[in-house]
């Protein structure tokens, strides 16, 4: 019913550790800030630690433990290498930002202390790898030298500090690593100034670019002296004009830069002339230098070719020689490769393997060996941006013939391997065939809709563009899809996925499909991109460019004739365009063209602006599809007291089951239902830093309830003394927020529900007989009902990273609150708890009627975690969909960890739990009918010696 | 820079913090070894006052005197000491060790699980390495050594809001103060209950158990169930009833019978047709 994945995210940075005898791994360090140790053999994890939010990995390295550097090179911790314990943490301090640097050099070993050199904020430290202890430091940004390389001279306990002054002063330090001490400084101006990365070519040469791009400047520092020698780009016989970049490597005597799309291979020659080596297109990939046995140096080359991917392993320095050449066949889905990291191993006969660890553009991570790929990991699936759901087909009843015969043979085939899976004659390969025909015919994984709605596709969008459908029974990837990049965007983002068709009633033959919108770059006015995807085979059946950003995307409650929602998008000039562009969908929209309301959240200018549909767009292009808008509403946030932080609006597929409430005293309250709600919470500008960072008097939270028609304000509450992070909730008629009490020093949790007053007139009999009455109006914003608020507020013990609520078919069960806490577990709270209506001493009629006895905090009840004993590391957010059975509801948790469960808020009552005895059922129907029959014969036995006697 | 000079109390002194020349350095220390004295003497009135000297001319091993502190103290400015937290730690209310040099403060503290003292890794709950600690809702997060201390470095004066994130065991989250007028106090505070602590130790209030234990197998739970009931009931009736028929008087039964006839009243027997023909 459940099921948890554990995902690490896209691989930075990995170091191999495979010398020892026992477990090989690697150790990775990812774009998640995530630290895994992985195993070399199956790819699974054997530790791992999400490190928080600004803790972002600079540098990880194996010495004695893992090394890892963070923080922008502030913070160094050591994790055991077996089981991943922190070892020691230290705290690097220095004034100014720098390049963060981590070198742990080969052989500089004092008893069994390893040293570990750091380079950052200005500063070079030495720290001790054994307790963290920083050994010497020395501040280079005192005479404002920013260091670039920290280069250990072979084989001595002497390091060489380079780094520049200003722009165009190059400076070299010459230390003892042991104790710190200056050896040798040396400093030299280059008029050309210098800009970008150092590639080291040498233990003393490095090749940098001088400030117009154009010119390599290759710097020797041998012999206490400094020599620049300059090679124009040009002179090498390249085309030095746009991009060029020298990319960091750590290859002996030649290094790479990259020059618009195509990369250069240059070699430093004896005598220090630089040599075109090699020029390849940009989407090959070099590896650093692995040394392996004896000094000898190898790297990896990767190269595509077609649906092939071809990795050589080349000894450093010699270009032509190949060590290993492999081919291997890679799925177009991956994209292209991003990284590759290599290591060697030795073969049977002594001679040397070499093993690649490749990480490619859809965020995956292969192990490829002699030319196969051992194992693989999906992790963009750590990096989700976006849930949406999708039904699973129909199962089809009428077959055709040749699928029969298809089927038949299957199925023939299916019973051989069973058969002889049971007479234990079947191979591995055939349990394995076995079991997955076993797992595809398994009630909880099958590919088809089931009656109670449980069989689902998660359809999810992840940061490296690419889409999984995942099965809702097991988890498993049914499909993905990496999204086709078009020429003319270089670096799209995706943001949101819609669904964009579900057919059920007619157009039944029509596969649902999500609608994916991205956008071309970073900034909002970039243009957008749509792509549309098929649900069920996971093709891409679309995608367009188009000439104008989406700022917001808005699907309407109305679909056309084959199912397809209609969705309109706002650019940044405030207009909006309508999709699909068909003619049915504008005859549609124009419909309902008054009727089509919307909001916008400024949250920098602290405005939210309500709009409507004004006129067609008059351009010198006439675009049917695109409509001017204006302005009906604007509410302004005053700036020096108030800072939007959270704005929260009810989910649009959300079905309220009844309005009315009828309460202990044979009251009826009537709830205000509208689909037009907005929550919003601002603080003061000062308190909108993280907790400890202001006082309590200078803090404070006031949250709003807005109607997005009109714009009234239908409730406003100050909360003194209390500051975000805000996380809410807004379902039926009431809101549940979560935000910190700086008095208190507590979280807390407040509900606040809405009663429509109007309403409540209606409880004479009399006026419901004739039909006086107002319940069948609509709900509508056009009217301005009176209303009535009730809030309530609790201590909460956890930080939270995310709130939902449970959804259910029909809404009648009872809802569940569903709470992401900072120990990255989800907490079930029952809505019950949060009910404005608790008192300290409810009446005999309230406690029937369900009331809580007031308590000043919420219960953390441990059984209530509905990932029990699991974490979903780095926790970022909870969907919940319902299922058809009315009392469950699907709940899907992600974050680096993916989460999936069942939950019945008011248990299972329409349906039999799990644990329901058959086996007692049929025993009991046995022994009734034998008692039956026993009993009959035993009275036929007594009536016949009644009737002898 | 605070002084201790009667009653504990800490008194802010007009010179400012980091220029202390060095020929101020030997009146202060000799205050403040006035004070510990004082201290010393005046047990019973137990105020929360910590002691913060930043002079150059003493240099104490930080490590080894915050180890008494049950802290660890890793600060750019050796020369910054602590030097009488030693004496002090034993009559002040005070919990952590922070430092005033100018990167900000940092906050020490230990985390107690129950398994951590016995080594017993087995178990998935008192394993050090799967503990987080995490400062004021995610703004640093660090792990634990494997002795259970931890540190934040880089704090600013104010209340901060300390949460240990450990599977299996329910902590409280704990108020730490900093104050920025009498740098080097720091005051902590569970905010559940509400208990002030003495040091930054950190213990489980509760463990949790994530999963119902499921009721073991028993024949009474299947008795108890509504289809044991039933079956209970039918076995009570088929083979109890006749007993008791059977030890009724028969002419006390036909007496019951005729009575019954007598009134009229539509018995079961009747209604079933060919039961009423015996």
């Amino acid at each position: 019913m459940d099921w948890h994945q554990q995902y690490i995210g896209k691989v930075k940075h990995a170091v191999f550790h495979t010398q020892k005898t026992g477990r090989k791994r690697v150790v990775v360090s990812t774009e998640e800030n995530v630290i895994a140790s992985l195993d070399l053999r199956h790819g699974e994890i054997f530790w791992r630690h999400v490190l928080g939010i600004n803790d972002v990995v600079d540098g990880i390295d194996i010495a004695l433990d893992v090394i890892t550097l963070s923080s922008d090179g502030s913070t160094l911790r050591a994790w055991n290498l077996p089981d991943g314990q922190m070892v020691w943490e230290s705290f690097l301090r220095g004034s100014k930002h720098s390049k963060p640097l981590l070198l742990v050099p080969t052989n500089l070993k004092v008893d069994k202390d390893s040293l570990i050199l750091v380079s950052s904020k200005g500063c070079l430290h030495a720290v001790s790898s054994i307790d963290g202890e920083i050994l010497w430091t020395r501040d280079f940004a005192a005479e404002s030298v920013e260091v670039q390389q920290v280069i250990q001279l072979d084989e001595s306990d002497q390091i060489y500090v380079v780094g520049y002054a200003g722009s165009s002063q190059f400076h070299a330090y010459q230390i003892n690593a042991m104790n710190g001490e200056l050896l040798n400084h040396e400093t030299a101006a280059f008029s050309g100034g210098f800009v970008g990365d150092v590639a080291l070519v040498s233990s003393d040469t490095l090749v940098t670019l001088d400030t117009t791009r154009s010119i390599l400047v290759t710097v020797s520092f041998k012999n206490r002296k400094i020599a620049f020698q300059e090679t124009h780009l040009s002179n090498l016989g390249e085309d030095s004009s746009g991009m060029v970049e020298i990319l960091p490597s750590s290859l002996t005597g030649m290094f790479t830069v990259k020059i618009n799309n195509y990369k250069l291979f240059i070699r430093l020659t004896s005598e220090d002339k630089l040599e075109v080596v090699h020029k390849v297109d940009h989407e090959t990939v070099v590896s650093d230098a692995l040394v392996f046995s004896e000094g000898k140096e190898a790297f990896a080359v990767v190269e595509h070719g077609g649906s092939k991917v071809d990795i050589t392993v080349k000894p450093g320095q010699d270009w032509n020689n190949n060590l290993v050449q492999e081919s291997i066949e890679m799925d177009h889905q991956r994209g292209l490769v991003h990284k590759v990291f290599i290591n060697n191993y030795l073969r049977t006969d002594r001679s040397h393997g070499f093993r690649a660890l490749i990480v490619m553009e859809d965020h995956s991570l292969l192990l490829v060996q002699q030319g196969k790929i051992v194992w693989n990991r999906e992790d963009a699936l750590a990096s989700i941006i976006d849930v949406t759901t999708s039904e699973l087909p129909v199962e089809k009843e009428g077959v055709s013939v040749a699928k029969v015969e298809h089927s038949l043979f299957e199925w023939l085939k299916g019973h051989m391997l069973k058969l002889k899976g049971t007479l234990m004659l079947a191979s591995p390969e055939d349990v394995a065939a076995i079991q997955a025909i076993r797992l595809k015919s398994s009630e909880k994984s099958k590919m088809t809709r089931d009656h109670n709605g449980f069989r689902k596709l998660l359809i999810v969008l992840t940061k490296a563009r690419k889409i999984f459908a995942l099965h809702s029974g097991d988890g498993r990837v049914v499909w993905s899809l990496l999204l086709h990049k078009s020429e003319a965007c270089d670096s799209p983002t995706e943001l949101n996925l819609y669904q964009w068709q579900t057919p059920h009633h007619h157009a039944m033959d029509e596969n649902p499909s999500v609608l994916v919108v991205g956008r071309c770059g970073v900034s909002s006015k970039a243009p957008a991109i749509l792509s549309f995807v098929d649900t069920y085979t996971g093709k891409e059946l679309n995608s367009f460019d188009l000439v104008h950003s989406a700022v917001q995307v808005m699907p309407l409650p109305f679909t056309d004739s084959t199912e397809q929602r209609l969705h309109l998008l706002v650019d940044d000039d405030r207009r909006i365009h309508l999709y699909p562009k068909t003619s049915e969908a504008i005859s549609i929209f124009q419909q309902e063209f008054s009727n089509i309301y919307w909001y916008s959240v400024e949250a920098d200018n602290g405005i939210i602006k309500g709009h409507a549909v004004k006129s067609k767009c008059a351009g010198e292009v006439l675009d049917d599809f695109c409509f001017e808008t204006r302005v009906l509403w604007s509410i302004i946030f005053p700036m020096e007291s108030e800072k939007i932080i959270a704005a929260v609006s009810r989910k649009q597929n959300e079905v309220v089951h009844t309005q009315a409430k009828v309460t202990s005293e044979q009251d009826v309250m009537y709830k205000y239902i509208s689909k037009n709600l907005l929550f919003v919470a601002t603080v003061a500008p000062k308190a909108s830093g993280h907790i400890g960072s202001a006082d309590p008097d200078e803090a404070w939270l006031v949250v709003y309830l807005i109607d997005t028609i009109t714009g009234r304000i239908l409730h406003r509450m100050t909360h003194h003394g209390a500051q975000g992070p805000v996380h809410a909730v807004l379902s039926e008629n009431w809101v549940v927020y979560h935000y910190f009490n700086l008095r208190a020093h507590r979280y807390e949790m407040s509900v606040t529900e809405i009663y429509d007053q109007s309403r409540a007139e209606n409880k004479d009999v009399l006026k419901l007989v004739l039909g006086k009455h107002n319940l069948t109006a609509p709900v509508s914003s056009y009217s301005r009902p009176e209303i009535t608020t009730k809030s309530q507020t609790y201590f909460f013990t956890h930080s939270v990273k995310a709130v939902a609520v449970t959804s259910t078919a029909k809404g009648i069960t009872s809802k569940q609150l569903l709470i992401g806490t900072i120990g990255d577990q989800v907490l079930a709270l029952d809505k019950r708890f949060l009910d404005p209506r608790r008192s300290i001493n409810p009446t005999q009629a309230e406690k029937e009627e369900g009331i809580i006895p007031l308590a000043d905090s919420l219960p953390i009840i441990p059984q209530s975690y509905v990932t029990h004993s699991l974490k979903v590391e780095g926790l970022r957010g909870i969907l919940t969909v319902p299922a058809k059975l009315e009392s469950t509801t699907l709940v899907f948790a992600y974050g680096v960890d993916l989460f999936y469960t069942r939950l019945a808020p008011s248990r299972t009552y329409d349906s039999l739990t799990e644990d329901f005895s058959y086996a007692l059922l049929l025993l009991t129907i046995v022994a009734l009918v034998a008692a039956i029959f026993v009993t009959w014969v035993l009275s036929e036995k007594k009536e016949l010696r009644e009737k002898w006697r | 820079m605070p002084l201790c000079i009667h009653h504990h109390r800490c008194v802010p002194s007009s010179a400012n913090q980091g220029g202390t020349s060095d020929g101020d350095v030997s009146k202060k220390s000799e205050l403040a070894h006035r004070s510990v004295l004082h201290n010393l003497r005046n047990r019973e009135q137990l105020f929360p006052c910590k002691f913060h000297h930043c002079t150059s001319a003493i240099e104490l091993d930080s490590t080894q005197n915050s180890v008494h502190m049950a802290s660890i103290i890793r600060s750019k400015s050796v020369l910054s000491v602590f030097f009488i937290n030693l004496f002090l730690s034993l009559v002040s209310s005070a919990v952590a060790v922070s430092s005033g040099s100018g990167d900000g403060f940092s906050i020490s503290g230990r985390v107690k699980l129950p398994g951590m003292s016995l080594k017993a890794f087995g178990s998935p709950g008192g394993k050090a390495s799967n503990v987080k600690v995490v400062l004021n809702g995610g703004e640093h997060v660090t792990f634990l050594r494997p002795d259970g201390y931890f540190s934040f470095q880089n704090m600013s004066a104010g209340t901060h809001l300390i949460e240990v994130a450990a599977i299996g065991y329910f902590f409280s989250p704990v108020r730490v103060d900093v104050s920025a007028r009498h740098p080097g106090k720091v005051q902590a505070a569970l905010t559940e209950t509400r208990r002030g602590l003495n040091e930054l130790v950190l213990e489980q209030l509760r463990e949790e158990q994530y999963y119902e234990i499921r009721e073991p197998f028993s024949i009474m739970s299947l008795v108890k169930s509504p289809m044991g009931l039933m079956m209970g009931f039918m076995l009570v009736v088929v083979f109890l009833m006749p007993k008791l028929m059977e030890n009724m008087d028969p002419e006390e039964m036909r007496r019951a019978q005729e009575e019954m006839r007598s009134q009229g009243v539509p018995s079961l027997a009747n209604l079933i047709p060919g039961a009423g023909r015996s």
